[in-house]
């Protein structure tokens, strides 16, 4: 039976057309993939069926029948359930009252209810969850079975899960695909966003590609080859990225020592002159922990930091800096940038401390702004706009200039590429293999498996606050980092 | 830069309809109150036209201007100073011992400046290591502040008053100072004192643009946590804030005391520093704004007291203007905010 | 000593009262810092009412009323108009403070008659206290054991995620925010009406404040605030019985506020610790994207 239907969708954001005449349908007892780069339209197609966002033309039918404005509430009511690739759960609550709060209609349900409704129906698909557990302690995988709990509670029969598998260990990955694949069983409808070739041949029936907002094709997938699929989705071969050459001097630079303070269990490591060190792990195992120490916002209580033999623990961001250390935090918008003050001041916010004395050197930052802008490229080319305005890409290409500007010895870079759109990606990495090539040692911490593979001479991953192995390029294999992780 | 320009006008306007809207509720709510609303506009008027008025008008407007300069500083920061009455109390409370023991008014003003530098750093301090909220402890150092005040002036330093050879406790006040700041003759305003309070207004509009200090401010009103990364100091800054704030309320205290009251008496606080919240936040950190609107507060006092003696109205009900213009200003910040996009 | 203690529970009550009416609207994520003003309309709006009618339940209920009614401007700015929530409760303060000042000051130095202002009471206390702190059970189990507690805590952590399953963020913003007014009126009430049985201008003297700061104390926690709340009572009664022992009033006045800065310190020194901390969204407007 056909379940969902989309003919002719067209979604615009100002100048940029997200979905530009897009056809899509599902039918029951199958795993629609939609595939395609960041930024093809995958996300906002599905975000229109779950009526969080108003198309600008085009019709939708859900079991045949046309249903004209849909709104999340009449959308849930028509049986559609969405997992958000950013949970949209609520931190400090157990799983329970998560629930109630998803579920619930009345002011005045039953906790207990609930409760035993939330074991039921996990056992049904195979998931453990305890209902009183917070979802704060949870890891990402257990997250997202608390998501889709929400969604298999309502009976939803069309479900959308946007990137599922990013946040997940091979094992959590595995379980997820089976039970979706008992989902399917039971007849209803699964449509899998994702830009993960291989997950599309481990589970769905069929495909359909995106690329800048336009369908390329739909396919079965049981007819198409891997290759094929790239080709569809980037518009031509998979790109090869180099790796740099592994550097010719190899002084260290940053050695953490015996490190332990909150979640971080005993972490030594080392990056050397001109060395790119990745740092893979599933989110939310102390990468952030860890570089934040490193740069000086996070107290250690034991074990030591060096910068080139100088012991810099508990240093504060400020003498670090001064000594060389540059700093691309996860968070580009909240933790990078203020909004309110322009691209120049921005881009001078570390660096005004060395220029005039007491009194802030206006013109001098103004200058170094548009040398600046000028060489990584910012756009709009004007200094003084509020760096609010700027576009995502921007914003990161203006954080990426303001800390390799100075010629650190060390940069800490933590998803740096989270969220680019392609060029921006290609871009950003460009900067930091150039960086390393001039001899600054980097430690780049991702969540990208293939980018960390492509980019680090060496990579060493993290699991429950310990690196439990630093590998060399001869070793790195997804399967093996991927139980590493999980370990 | 043009942009943001012609937003802070737009602000300026907005602020002005609002504050006039929220003048016109006030007065209903006075006229229904059995007061006449044409009185009070006349007393209002008076106090911009006619000598005197606009004489008292200045006086009130010294410190008003000291306190909301340095609350314009600390509200850039986002960081609530609610305390400046008691940083005021505490600056005329050191003058008055610096004052005694010396005798050189300068020096009395430079211990009321440290006094209120000094009582402004601790809420700085608590709310960079424990994150302690600004509003309550700086209210509550001022509540504390108050009563200490009031202690010591109904005790230790109450003044014994002498009827022929008997000395007795009267009315509670210290004795009267044995130097003070020279005034304009036939008004009891202060040269040097307006002196020091329109360069206030000059001087944390020079901080804001034109040193590290205000670059730091900035940052850390727009986004603390990109302000940390950077390598700025939370603590660092906003106690440096602090003081600067905390010191302009103290001598907005230490030239009352010095100028006009000669000694203090148990109404010396009147509340400067809470009506400073107001102008700081109505005239932002431009010196004609804070001039503005510090003449204009000025003003509505030397009427709005006018009317409290001619209608026997308490003194608090001066708040509801004050209140409520603060309330239309908060409400009408929407506009200035949501209309460009 | 028993009347000592006996007096601290009396003082407790309208702190009380204001801070579990201020730990709803906290815990919905909007602060209203004008507790303050709530109070002393609602003390001037009880006292008239009692005075008229002779019946004190009339006086509590205006009271109320009024507090809700006041808090409702401050709900408008903060939640509608997304203005700054430090601001527009410090403005709810003055206008507060003002109008009553105004209003009542015909009322100044009329003292209630005795039989107007009692209630029945039992084993020294009022009926008021039993009712409070019944009132801050029933609060904990609404907040932490109903449906409706969870649709509350959920606007004050993430209102994004509440919005997502349907819930009206700003109505229960709105409600919550009216129904601190309306606890933060009746305290005043309680003040000018019950305990005091006078009018005199700035009656409130600051416990307005006190009452948010125990908010911070007892971790957003209705049945916390009982502990806090009798605290600060038995100090204060405290205070009156050192004035016995030659310590001057003055000094003693500032007993409370300086209590508050030590209690302030320890809560937050505490919270950072155990990473206990307020709604996460406390104090920032909702829009949808």
């Amino acid at each position: 039976m056909e379940l969902v239907r989309m003919e002719g969708i067209v979604k615009r954001f100002g100048s940029i057309t997200a979905d530009d005449h897009v056809d899509f349908d599902l039918m029951s007892g199958e795993i629609h993939a939609l595939l395609g780069e960041n930024g093809a339209g995958k996300t906002t197609l599905m975000r229109i069926l779950a009526g969080e966002i108003s198309p600008d033309e085009g019709k939708i039918l859900i079991r045949g029948r046309e249903v004209g404005m849909l709104n999340p509430k009449k959308a849930m009511d028509l049986g559609v359930g969405i997992v958000h690739q950013h949970f949209m759960l609520v931190e400090g609550f157990t799983v329970a009252e998560n629930l109630i709060l998803a579920l619930e209609e009345s002011l005045v349900g039953s906790l207990r209810e609930v409760s035993s409704r939330i074991v039921e129906v996990s056992r049904a698909y195979g998931m453990n969850l305890n209902p009183n557990a917070v979802v704060a302690d949870l890891s990402m995988g257990e997250r997202q079975k608390v998501e889709l709990l929400k969604v298999l509670c309502r009976d939803s029969e069309i479900l959308i899960l946007d990137e599922p598998t990013t946040v997940l260990t091979p094992d959590e990955r595995r379980n997820l695909f089976s039970t979706l694949l008992r989902m399917k069983e039971r007849g209803k409808g699964v449509v899998l966003i994702t830009h993960r070739l291989e997950e599309i041949f481990q589970v769905a029936d069929r495909v359909t590609v995106l690329r800048r907002g336009r369908v390329v094709d739909t396919r079965f997938v049981d007819e198409v080859s891997p290759s094929e699929l790239a080709v569809m989705m980037i518009g031509r071969d998979l790109p090869r990225v180099v790796r740099p050459d592994p550097p010719s001097s190899n002084g260290v630079v940053l050695k953490v020592e015996n490190l332990s303070s909150g979640r971080l269990r005993n972490v030594s490591l080392e990056v050397r002159r001109g060395e790119i060190l990745g740092l893979a792990g599933i989110s939310g195992n102390g990468q952030k922990e860890l570089v934040e120490s490193i740069v000086g916002l996070r107290k250690v209580s034991k074990g030591k930091i060096y910068l080139e033999g100088v012991d810099v623990t508990n240093m504060t961001p400020r003498r670090l800096y001064d000594m060389g250390v540059a700093y691309i935090p996860e968070d580009r918008v909240g933790e990078g940038i203020v909004p309110d003050m322009s691209i120049a001041e921005n881009l001078a916010l570390k660096f005004y401390r060395r220029m005039g004395s007491l009194l802030l050197d206006r013109r001098g930052i103004v200058e170094m702004a548009s040398r600046l802008m000028e060489s990584f490229d910012i756009k709009p080319k004007s200094p003084l706009l509020p760096a609010g305005n700027l576009s995502g890409g921007n914003v990161q290409r203006m954080v990426c200039a303001r800390e390799l500007s100075t010629e650190p010895k060390l940069l800490i870079a933590h998803n740096p590429t989270r969220g680019l759109d392609i060029a921006a990606t290609s871009q950003v990495r460009e900067m930091i293999v150039e960086q390393s090539k001039k001899g600054t040692a980097i430690f780049f911490v991702s969540e990208d498996l293939d980018e960390l593979m492509n980019l680090s001479h060496r990579l060493a991953v993290m699991s429950s606050g310990e690196i439990v192995g630093v590998l060399n390029p001869r070793e790195y294999d997804p399967e093996r980092i991927g139980k590493m992780m999980a370990s | 830069m043009r942009l943001e320009r012609s937003k802070r006008r737009n602000g300026v306007l907005t602020r002005l309809i609002f504050s006039f809207l929220a003048v016109l509720v006030a007065s209903m709510i006075y006229m229904l109150q059995g007061v006449d609303p044409l009185d009070v506009f006349s007393a209002l008027i008076s106090a911009f036209t006619t000598k005197v008025g606009f004489s008292e008008l200045l006086v009130r407007m010294i410190p008003l201007l000291l306190i909301s300069s340095g609350l314009a500083l600390c509200f850039r920061m986002k960081f609530w100073n609610i305390g400046a009455e008691g940083q005021y109390i505490v600056g005329a409370m050191a003058a008055f011992l610096a004052v005694e023991s010396t005798r050189q008014p300068i020096v009395a003003l430079l211990s009321a400046f440290a006094a209120g530098a000094v009582l402004a750093v601790p809420p700085a301090l608590m709310k960079s290591r424990l994150g302690v909220n600004e509003v309550l402890s700086t209210l509550m150092i001022y509540y504390v502040v108050y009563w200490v005040f009031q202690y010591l002036i109904h005790g230790p330093w109450k003044a014994r008053e002498k009827v022929g050879e008997v000395s007795y406790g009267g009315f509670a006040h210290t004795s009267i100072i044995p130097a003070e700041l020279g005034t304009v003759p036939g008004t009891r305003i202060s040269p040097v004192m307006l002196f020091l309070a329109l360069s206030s207004a000059v001087l944390i509009y020079f901080v804001m643009e034109r040193t590290k200090l205000g670059f730091e401010i900035k940052a850390f009103g727009g986004n603390p946590k990109a302000a940390e990364i950077s390598g700025m100091s939370y603590f660092r800054t906003a106690a440096l804030t602090m003081m600067i704030s905390g010191g302009l309320a103290g001598l907005a205290g230490a030239g009352d005391l010095l100028a006009i009251q000669h000694r203090l008496i148990p109404e010396f606080p009147c509340g400067y520093g809470f009506t400073g919240i107001i102008t700081a936040w109505l005239g932002g950190t431009s010196p004609l704004g804070l001039i503005a609107a510090n003449m204009f507060f000025g003003g509505l006092l030397v009427g709005g007291e006018e009317m409290m003696i001619v209608y026997s109205l308490p003194f608090g009900a001066i708040n509801v203007f004050n209140g409520l213009i603060l309330m239309f200003v908060a409400a009408g910040e929407f506009l200035t905010r949501y209309r460009a996009r | 000593m028993l009347e000592f203690v006996s007096t601290g529970l009396q003082l407790a009550v309208p702190l009380l009262l204001a801070s579990l009416g201020e730990i709803y609207a906290e815990r919905s994520g909007v602060m209203n810092l004008g507790v303050e003003g709530m109070m002393s309309a609602g003390a001037l709006a009880s006292f008239a009412i009692t005075l008229k009618t002779g019946n004190p339940a009339l006086g509590l209920l205006t009271a109320a009323i009024v507090g809700a009614a006041l808090s409702l401007a401050h709900a408008f700015i903060s939640v509608t108009l997304r203005g700054n929530q430090v601001v527009s409760g410090l403005a709810l303060v003055m206008v507060g403070c003002g109008l009553s000042s105004l209003i009542g000051r015909g009322y100044v130095g009329t003292p209630l008659p005795m039989g107007s202002r009692r209630i029945p009471a039992l084993l020294g206390q009022d009926l008021i206290f039993y009712v409070s702190v019944t009132l801050s059970g029933i609060l904990w189990l609404v907040l932490f054991r109903t449906r409706a507690g969870i649709v509350i805590r959920s606007v004050g952590e993430n209102p994004a995620v509440a919005d997502s399953v349907g819930v009206n963020v700003h109505a229960i913003r709105y409600l919550c925010t009216a129904f601190g007014g309306l606890l933060a009126g009746a305290a005043g009430g309680y003040i000018s009406t019950i305990h005091n049985g006078m009018w005199v201008d700035g009656i409130t003297a600051g416990m307005g404040w006190i009452a948010i700061a125990l908010v911070i104390f007892a971790t957003w926690d209705p049945a916390k605030a009982v502990g806090g709340a009798v605290l600060f009572g038995i100090v204060e009664s405290a205070g009156y019985s050192l004035q016995n022992f030659g310590i001057s009033q003055w000094l003693l006045n500032s007993l409370p506020y300086a209590l508050t800065i030590v209690v302030l310190v320890v809560a937050s020194s505490r919270s950072v610790k155990r990473r206990i901390g307020a709604p996460a969204a406390l104090g920032e407007p909702y829009f949808r994207e």
